[in-house]
């Protein structure tokens, strides 16, 4: 992060963001976040974690049980649903699922209009010529008259990309926007979101895949089961570079990779207890610490708090990073 | 020296447009393949490269789309040769007294385990199911032996209380290891890997591929793994095959890929450079995935997608037509090696 | 040539196959007749002022192309003014049907839950619950005993006739909509609309209804127009409560002339005895006499009607694809 990122406006501010399920699922616990413009924060975890929940939260796609967002200087919950659907042409979400989330009853150029028509209401009367525009960009020529199902995957991922890109958002919200592609076509969106969005809009990158982060992000933030974890430059996300201290998830998350120098056995217990329980919630699948361990009634009674370690980086463990009260 | 478990000689399979006009669309082109006794061999390509349907085809399983084929494909799964029903033409082997393959001589491992396993049935019946393929006639407690025995082998914790689930009870990754263990159960020759870490946990990828490898080196089984990421390949492969829109456009052993050595195909070097691009950190080349293919089927597949045709370096610009318009003949840099292009046969 | 060219293979289904042509050109067949109606007038006449009375039941000729029937009216006239009495009666069926069937189906299948959704749904499933078509009857009957010139309220009974069957489909209709609303309200794309930033109404509008049921509504429209011809036919046919005699629908034609076959039929009957011989001269003096042609005619036109609008009702069907 540069200084003249960090003294840059704040896009989007949210504190303490709670969410629970029904069932309990996926769920989201006491997030604090912030972005910058123009900032690209990955957000890595695995499956369940709460990654896409936490990014519908922030987007008051799901409006959070507890917390505030503020978008922009405003609170999203304040808005009225017509003010907050006028917001959404600032921040915009891509879905996971590129397919699924269009509509199969119509065709590329007809959601690309809607979308002209929607967000850039100044630009309506060309339109068509601004779709086609859009179609060359995003190399989709001869693509308008089709229907989603007639495209490739990854025509699919970049038809999704240039819908959320259209009304110019300050923010997108990319929730696993590689996932299911060929190598090839990966890092073909990858560069399609990096140089169309034109160094203006910020990202919160969400993936799992932790090469794919490290490649797109400036910073990145590393959930566990509803809680952010880590929050480190991406340079630091190297599995090969042994000297940085990580969170013991973090450790184990990078040690998957296939040039990784240290392997962390993943456990194959699901942990069951309640996400919302005091303690650290990764402690039962967590190598730095044992039950028998003295230190463990810390870690199942304290919910560890986020410490800096060294420049915007910070780890929430009590093994990696004591908070200063107690080790003084 | 060589003992393959399985080869094929110029196999091609041809799809029928669903509607019937037109002619079939060749969709693998003359596949030679080789899979050695106790080797990992790796498929690579993107998809719609016809990596699924060429393995399909070699192992006589009917896809869901019509095929024709055209060459043999032999099994050897004990030495002796057994030719392989392709998907086609199986009444050229009607009314002959074949030799038939052992059923579940070979075992198989798909993408997403949750569209493999059956939601309905708990994990130690489906791997019963599959136990009772290699072994008639066993009482129940002894298959429920041979049950444990093998969700033991693929490292899951706990196999008793496993055995108990539905597959929905279960993570990515375990259901994964549940797939295989059904796999293995059938006790093959070899294990088929179709792109068996898409749709899992990036976390979990590794383990998947290190058990595939072990557990193969452990019962001296071949496995041939298909996938689309230079990364697992590079990890695993003994042998490697890349196939690009339906062709074989270079084959050969690990180190021809992955030691200074003769040239390999610009396919090859592509992918490569991709996986270490994100290994690395550093910018992915250039993709240039906006020019259409040539129809008419001569000159290399690869042509138009080519960087040394699309920025031609002075001592290479005279090789753009050829490569438009001659189909490239085999160049083998060493005995076990070959590569599908002519500016790595021409060395300039 | 990869894989990947299979991609657009699904699609060709899209194109017009037999089915959808012959859907379309009774389709066409029925909107030229209907026009040709609009010139031609078969019924007031009866011989009335007219001296040149044709003879009744006469063969097919050059001048009237289908022979005349027991009255000694043209035939092919009566055929084509008849379109009159089923076109658009059936679409008022089908618009009364679909104003109301589809905003009640996407209502109550897009606010799935809330309590005005219930009510609607609650009506859907009472008016279903109603024996319809004896309903229709009995509600046309009492029309007809309540006004004292029933002819000269034909017209007025007929639009009555296809507002009561387009009522009575509605639940049909409404359920087919709020299921299909319901299934898409939960897809993906709903959500990711909404994050796009629109309104419900403009998702429920036009990503839902107009995108995804609009075949599915056209598809149902096209049944119950087929349901409504034959309603109309069958009850000219059988008398009181269709059109009345005068004026023509394929119906009535049916009914007139089979009633004189009959009638010759039992006087060919008495006088030879069965042989094939004696057959065959009976089925060529019917077809002199126009009785054959009488009948066959109007049953034609009912089942190709019929079956066109099937046809296109399957044609839509295949094209709706959820």
């Amino acid at each position: 992060m540069s200084a003249q990122n960090a003294s840059s406006s704040l896009v989007l501010q949210a504190k303490g963001l709670s969410h629970r399920f029904p069932g309990g699922v996926a769920a989201v616990n006491g997030v604090d976040l912030e972005i910058r413009e123009g900032e690209v924060v990955g957000l890595v975890g695995e499956s369940g974690s709460g990654k896409t929940t936490l990014g519908k939260l922030l987007l008051h796609i799901i409006p959070p049980d507890t917390g505030r967002v503020a978008f922009e200087g405003q609170d999203l919950a304040e808005l009225s649903p017509r003010e907050r659907r006028r917001t959404r042409s600032r921040m915009q979400m891509i879905y996971q699922t590129a397919a699924a989330s269009l509509n199969p009853g119509l065709t590329v150029g007809q959601h690309l209009e809607e979308t002209v028509r929607l967000h850039r209401p100044e630009d309506a009367h060309r339109a068509d010529a601004l779709v086609d525009e859009t179609l060359t960009a995003f190399r989709l020529n001869g693509k308008r008259a089709l229907h989603p199902s007639q495209l490739s995957g990854g025509e699919q991922r970049r038809v999704v990309v240039a819908r959320s890109l259209l009304p110019r958002p300050s923010l997108l919200v990319a929730d696993e926007p590689t996932a299911g592609l060929d190598a090839s076509v990966k890092a073909d969106v990858i560069d399609l979101l990096r140089n169309a969005r034109g160094g203006r809009t910020a990202f919160l990158f969400i993936s799992h895949e932790l090469d794919v982060v490290r490649y797109v992000a400036d910073r990145v933030l590393v959930m566990y089961r509803g809680r952010i974890v880590e929050c480190m430059p991406a340079a630091a996300l190297d599995p090969r570079d042994t000297e940085v201290d990580h969170h013991p998830y973090t450790e184990r998350l990078l040690s998957a990779a296939f040039k990784a120098t240290r392997r962390v056995e993943s456990p194959m217990i699901r942990p069951t207890e309640d996400l919302f329980k005091a303690g650290c919630s990764y402690r039962a699948a967590c190598h730095r610490t044992e039950p028998d361990d003295p230190s463990w009634s810390r870690c199942s009674q304290h919910t560890p708090d986020l410490i800096p370690l060294r420049a915007g980086h910070r780890v929430s463990c009590h093994v990696v990073a004591p908070s200063p009260t107690e080790a003084s | 020296m060589s003992d393959p478990i399985l080869f094929t000689r110029d196999l091609w399979v041809r799809v029928h447009d669903p509607n019937g006009g037109g002619s079939p669309i060749a969709v693998v082109r003359g596949a030679n393949i080789e899979l050695q006794r106790g080797a990992t061999t790796c498929l690579v390509g993107e998809s719609g490269s016809g990596k699924t349907v060429l393995m399909r085809a070699l192992l006589g399983i009917s896809g869901a789309r019509p095929g024709v084929t055209a060459g043999t494909a032999w099994a050897r799964p004990d030495g002796s040769e057994f030719p392989v029903p392709l998907v086609g033409p199986r009444k050229r082997w009607r009314g002959r007294a074949l030799p038939s393959l052992r059923p579940g001589w070979a075992g198989y491992v798909f993408q997403h385990p949750s569209h493999s396993l059956d939601p309905l049935l708990r994990v130690g019946d489906q791997v019963g199911a599959s136990v009772t393929i290699a072994h008639s006639g066993l009482t129940p407690a002894a298959v429920k032996r041979r049950v444990l025995h093998w969700l033991e082998t693929v490292h899951l914790p706990n196999p008793e209380a496993v055995a108990q689930l539905f597959p929905h009870e279960l993570s990515g990754g375990m259901a994964q290891r549940v797939a295989i263990a059904i796999a293995l159960a059938t006790e093959p020759d070899l294990l088929v890997a179709d792109e068996p870490t898409t749709g899992l946990d990036w976390s979990v990828r590794r383990d998947i591929v290190d058990l595939l490898g072990e557990l193969c080196r452990a019962r001296g089984m071949s496995l041939l793994l298909i996938s689309h990421d230079f990364q697992v390949v590079e990890h695993i492969a003994d042998q490697l095959y890349v196939m690009f829109r339906g062709e074989l456009v270079e084959d050969g052993p690990r180190r021809a890929f992955f030691e200074p050595g003769p040239g390999s195909h610009p396919y090859t070097r592509e992918l490569q450079a991709r996986s270490r691009a994100l290994e690395e950190g550093s910018s992915p080349p250039r993709l240039h995935l906006a020019e259409q293919p040539t129809s008419s089927g001569a000159g290399c597949v690869y042509a138009h997608r080519c960087p040394w045709i699309r920025e031609p370096s002075p001592e290479r610009s005279a090789l753009g037509e050829r490569c438009r318009s001659v189909r490239p003949p085999d160049f083998r840099p060493s005995s076990d090696h070959r590569v599908r292009c002519i500016a790595v046969g021409e060395p300039t | 040539m990869t894989l990947s060219s299979l991609w657009t293979q699904r699609h060709r289904q899209d194109q017009m196959g037999p089915v959808s042509v012959f859907g379309f050109g009774v389709l066409i067949g029925l909107v030229g007749l209907r026009i040709a109606a609009m010139f031609v007038d078969s019924s007031p006449r009866l011989g009335l002022q007219d001296e040149q009375l044709l003879p009744a039941m006469a063969g097919p000729s050059w001048d009237h192309l289908l022979g005349t029937d027991q009255l000694g009216r043209d035939l092919l006239l009566r055929m084509v003014d008849a379109v009159e009495a089923f076109f658009l009666p059936g679409l008022f069926a089908c618009l009364v049907a679909a104003l109301i069937a589809v905003p009640t189906g996407a209502i109550a299948g897009y606010w799935e839950g809330s309590k005005g959704a219930a009510v609607l749904r609650g009506l859907l499933t009472m008016i279903s619950a109603w024996p319809r078509l004896v309903l229709v009857v009995v509600v046309v009957a009492i029309f007809t005993g309540s006004v004292r010139d029933p002819a000269a309220w034909a017209e007025v009974r007929l639009y009555l006739l296809g507002g009561l069957v387009g009522l009575s489909y509605i639940p049909q209709l409404g359920g087919a909509v709020s299921e299909r609303v319901q299934h898409f309200r939960r897809e993906q794309f709903v959500e990711a609309a909404r994050a796009h930033g629109l309104s419900d109404r403009r998702i429920l509008l036009w990503h839902i209804l107009w995108a995804n049921c609009r075949h599915l509504v056209l598809r149902h429209t096209c049944t119950l127009f087929g349901a409504f011809i034959l309603v109309e036919t069958s009850l000219s046919y059988l008398g009181d409560y269709g059109v009345p005699p005068p004026r023509p629908s394929w119906g009535n034609i049916l009914a007139g002339v089979r009633h004189s076959v009959v009638h010759s039929r039992s006087l060919m009957a008495s006088s030879d005895s069965w042989s094939p011989a004696g057959l065959w001269g009976g089925v060529e003096q019917a077809i002199q006499h126009g009785g054959l042609l009488g009948v066959l005619a109007p049953t034609i036109a009912i089942a190709v009607s019929i079956a066109g609008v099937l046809a296109l009702a399957e044609h839509y069907a295949r094209r709706d694809r959820p």
